[in-house]
Formats: structure tokens, sequence, C-alpha cells
């Protein structure tokens, strides 16, 4: 009976296995820290919502926010050519509106290249604002915490003022 | 003398130099250096050159073709195309043939009146009859004329045609079974519960064939990295999915990544600046286009083999295979030189990681290479086939 025979390839720095473990282990983390933290930014073109709360702090904040996400990669330029009268000159007309058409695409090879540099450019900035914006929602927390824990250290002291209180009343 | 004076016939229902599928392919390869090796090889093979209308192309009659003597038969024209396309849309659709439309569809198939008749009268002359691939009437009834001397290299994948009960009654019945892969028999004999005692695994051999990149980067005018596919342009080889994935990719990535395609096939595809289409490519220039690129994605999840993959590997390129396909998946694991994915996710950190990592893609490029070398260079085939023979004679 045939068996596998194969001769594998061993290699002490290349482990296909291991690195796909790592990517998956990647990945689940990044999908569990998704759930756990809804406000932080999606990367890339499918971005979260912000938080309701930071909304309500910060609504100017978070609408431009989100003009910008859906903004960033529009800037692509399309190939826009308007009829002209020269249309109906006999062979010379359509000779023309081929030149015309091939300039225009030269251009906007050279200016999409550029739109593509700004595009990446705007991503960054826009992934660094998302990600301070979501952010504010960790600090707005910081601060409920913050208040409790002050409210919890006033009544400590009020506690400690009693105490104090009745030692200093009390006869030796 | 290696081939110890054995005679065999490869049974293929296409044969020549312009074939391009896997199995003819297959069959060729095999073919002629079964003949370098001493051996004397026949093709038993159709005039037919096109497998979806398989009208006779070539003339019948004897040629030899690189060494390798090919003796072409006519198809039989009398074929029911209309009921053929029916049950083949029933079985695309997955809705479930009876015995009898099992039958009715090979029986719509391609076949040879006068290639049955020869294997009948002169099968006698042959020690072995090697039938490649399985999906095909020549190989279904074929084999049936002279079971005792019949191997079929089937190509397995799972299809539905695998399930087929004609299928398992050809390979149970036949003198042995030769897989390309493990993955692939273990389908075999776990997924459809085949008993032969005649299976063997042998594969494809291959000669250490690579091409220049540059030339292909300078005929092109591609500066930029790139994934390349090769292979038909359909939706049986996954294309439809890579080109979303590669789509997806695009927009939530900024970078110079291009996509190659080389092939022709049905799929309609998208016209964008970073998808390239180079159609039918020459033999060399295709050997260029893989020392170009910087990945190559075959994202097929139906292959008993994968010739792209190790032609690819020659060329030291990392491949990024699907999860799905038991066989590509196995190839990258035991040699690791590639990476699979199971979803988009995957797919783009899959691709980011190699496009950030020279030295990972280098290195599992250099891998691909030594397994192509150490388990499917022609002298370890060959040894293969000669034990092989050993057992079936």
């Amino acid at each position: 009976m045939a068996e596998d025979d194969i001769i594998e390839i061993r290699d002490p720095e290349v482990d296909v296995e291991e690195i796909m473990q790592r990517i998956r282990e990647r990945l689940r983390q990044r999908a569990a820290q998704k759930k756990a933290e809804p406000w932080l930014p999606d990367f890339g073109s499918e971005m979260a919502d912000i938080d309701p709360s930071v909304r309500a702090l910060a609504p100017k904040m978070c609408y431009s926010l989100q003009q910008a996400r859906e903004q960033a990669n529009k800037i692509w330029v399309d190939l826009l050519l308007t009829e002209t009268m020269t249309r109906r000159i006999p062979f010379l007309g359509g000779l023309w509106r081929r030149i015309r058409r091939e300039a225009h695409n030269l251009v906007l090879f050279y200016v999409n290249i550029l739109a593509a540099n700004q595009a990446a450019f705007n991503n960054h900035v826009v992934r660094i604002l998302s990600e301070l914006v979501g952010k504010q929602k960790q600090l707005l927390d910081q601060e409920d915490a913050l208040k409790q824990l002050r409210a919890e250290i006033e009544a400590l002291r009020a506690d400690l003022k009693e105490l104090q209180a009745l030692f200093s009343t009390r006869p030796d | 003398m290696a081939g110890e004076g054995r005679k065999i016939a490869i049974v293929v229902p296409r044969y020549g130099e312009e074939i391009l599928g896997g199995a003819e392919t297959l069959a060729r390869g095999l073919a002629e250096n079964l003949v370098d090796r001493g051996l004397e090889v026949d093709v038993l093979t159709t005039c037919a050159r096109d497998h979806y209308t398989w009208q006779n192309y070539y003339r019948p009659g004897s040629e030899i073709i690189n060494h390798v003597n090919v003796r072409r038969f006519p198809v039989n024209q009398n074929r029911d195309l209309a009921r053929f396309l029916d049950l083949s849309r029933k079985i695309a659709t997955h809705q479930e043939l009876t015995t009898e439309e099992q039958y009715g569809w090979i029986d719509e198939g391609v076949h040879s009146a006068s290639l049955y008749d020869y294997i009948d009268r002169s099968g006698g002359l042959y020690d072995l009859l090697i039938f490649v691939p399985y999906l095909f009437g020549t190989t279904y009834y074929g084999s049936t004329l002279r079971p005792e001397k019949s191997i079929i290299w089937p190509c397995l994948h799972d299809e539905p045609y695998a399930y087929f009960e004609a299928t398992r009654t050809m390979l149970e019945e036949c003198r042995g079974i030769v897989f390309n892969s493990w993955p692939e028999m273990e389908f075999a004999k776990e997924r459809l519960r085949i008993v032969n005692d005649g299976m063997r695994i042998i594969g494809f051999g291959f000669h250490d064939l690579t091409g220049v990149g540059d030339r292909f980067r300078k005929k092109y005018r591609i500066r930029e990295r790139f994934i390349v596919y090769s292979g038909r342009l359909e939706a049986a080889k996954n294309l439809p999915l890579l080109v979303s994935y590669f789509t997806k990719y695009k927009e939530r990535n900024q970078n110079d990544l291009f996509l190659i395609l080389m092939g022709t096939g049905p799929e309609i595809l998208p016209q964008r600046r970073d998808i390239v289409q180079l159609g039918f490519t020459e033999e060399q220039e295709k050997l260029d286009a893989y020392a170009a690129a910087t990945i190559l994605c075959q994202p097929s999840v139906n292959e008993s083999f994968s010739i792209v993959l190790m032609e690819s590997w020659l060329n030291e390129v990392p491949a990024l295979v699907h999860d799905l396909c038991a066989v590509t998946k196995y190839h990258c694991q035991k040699s690791n030189g590639g990476l699979y994915f199971g979803n988009y996710e995957e797919f783009e950190e899959c691709v980011n990681l190699l496009l950030e990592r020279p030295d990972l893609r280098r290195q599992m490029g250099a891998n691909g290479r030594r397994y192509v070398l150490t388990n499917y260079n022609w002298d370890r085939i060959f040894g293969k086939f000669k034990a092989a023979l050993k057992v079936w004679c």
C-alpha cells in the first residue's frame, strides 16, 4: 500500500504552520478587541461608528472626523472630456479627440500617482484622529472613575474626622 | 535497460504540445520521460483539440511528437449535446443525479469507437494501459475493455463526478490507481471509500526550468510588485474570489501591488489599471513571469497536484493558496514555501506579511524550490514508477 514518502523541507527560520498560527491568533485578538471596545476605530475603509458618549461630548469634532473619513480617499480623478465643436471636422476632429484623450490620460496618470500618495497620507491622519477620538471614550470613563474615587475619599475623610473627634473627646 | 522492455499505452482524450490542461500536460510529460528512459510508449488519443466541442481537429493515424508515438482516433460525432448540457446543468446546480443519469452524462461525453476497437483488438500488445484523467468517456469505457491491465491516473478532486457510481466501479475494478499526492489518495480512500490493492502515489516530474524576471518586467514595463495567477480564467479555478479579494485589498491598502493574470477563459474581469490580463503566454514567458513575481496565488480548491505551484517554486516565488484545498495546502506545509488563506482577512495578512518581509519571501521561495527539486525530479518519479510497475505487472 502506498505511503506518504514526501521529503519535507525543514527550515529553522521558516515554519509555515507557526506563521499561520500567529496570523490567525492576531486576527482573533483583533476581532475580540473590536467586540470588547466597539468605540475603537477600525482601520481602513470599515471604520466603526464613534461612541455615542463621545459624540454627545464633542459633536463638532465627531462630525469633522466623519467627514474626513469619507473624503480621505475621494481624491482620485477620472477622465472627463467635454465635447467640442472640433468633433464635427472630418478626420482631423477624430484625430484631435484622440490626441486630447491621450494627453488627458497622461496627466491623469501623474495626478493619480500624487493622489495615491495623498490618500495614503490622509488615511494615516484619519487613523490618528480616529484613535484620538477613541481615547476620548477612555478619558470619559476615567473621569467617571476619578469622580467616584474622589467621592470615596471625601467620605473616608469625613469618617476620619468623626473618629478623630470621638477620640479627642473621650476621657482617658 | 531501465524500462526492462515494458510496453505501455497512455490513453488520454487530448494530446499535443498546444494542449495545456493539467492532466494533458501530465500525460505528455510522463510519455516523453518514459520514452527517454527506455520504455516503449504509445499514446492513444483522439483527434480533438477543444474539450468543449470535441470536434475532430487533428488527422487520424500515427505521428511522432517529441520521440513519442501518438496514435489518434476520431471522436464519435453522434453525442446528444442537449442531454449532456442538461445533465451538466443539474450537476452544476448540485442536483442529485440518478445512476442512470450519471451514466447518461458519461455516454454523451467524449468517445471514440475506433479507439475502443483498437484497445479491444490490440490491448494485448501492451503490458499496461494508463488512463489519464478519470473524468472522460475514453477512461470510463476504455478501461473496462482490459481492466486487468488498466491503471487509472485520475487527477481526482472533491467534485460531484468523483461520487458517481461509475467512478467507484472504474476505480475499484482496474489494476491500479496512481495519485499525484497523499491528500488525493486520502480523499479516494476516506471520502469515496475506494478499495484497490494497486494504489500508488507517484506525482509529476519537473526539469529545472527557470525564467528571467527582468526580461518580463522590461517587456511589459512593470516596475511594481505583483501577484501572479496562472491558469484558466474561470470560476472553477476560484479566480473570481482572487479578483474580489485583490480589489478589496487595494481599497484597504494603498500600495503599488498589481495582479497579473496568465491564461484564457470565460471569466469577465474588471477593467482596472492594477489588474493586467496577459492572455495566453508562451512557456518561457510564463517562467519569466514567475521569476519576476512577488507572490504566486493559486486560489483553486480543486487541485490534485498543481503544476503551477511547482513551476513557480522552481523560480523561487513564495505561494499563497486556499486553505480549503487539501493538496496545495499540503504542499505548502511540507515545503515551508507558501501560506494559505481561508477568508479575506487572512488573505490580507498573508499578502502584507510577504510584502513587508523580503527575507521571508526569499526563504520561502528557496524552500519551495528545494521541495520540487527533491521530491519531483524525474529520476525520483521514474524510480517510483518502476517500483509500481513491479507490483502491477
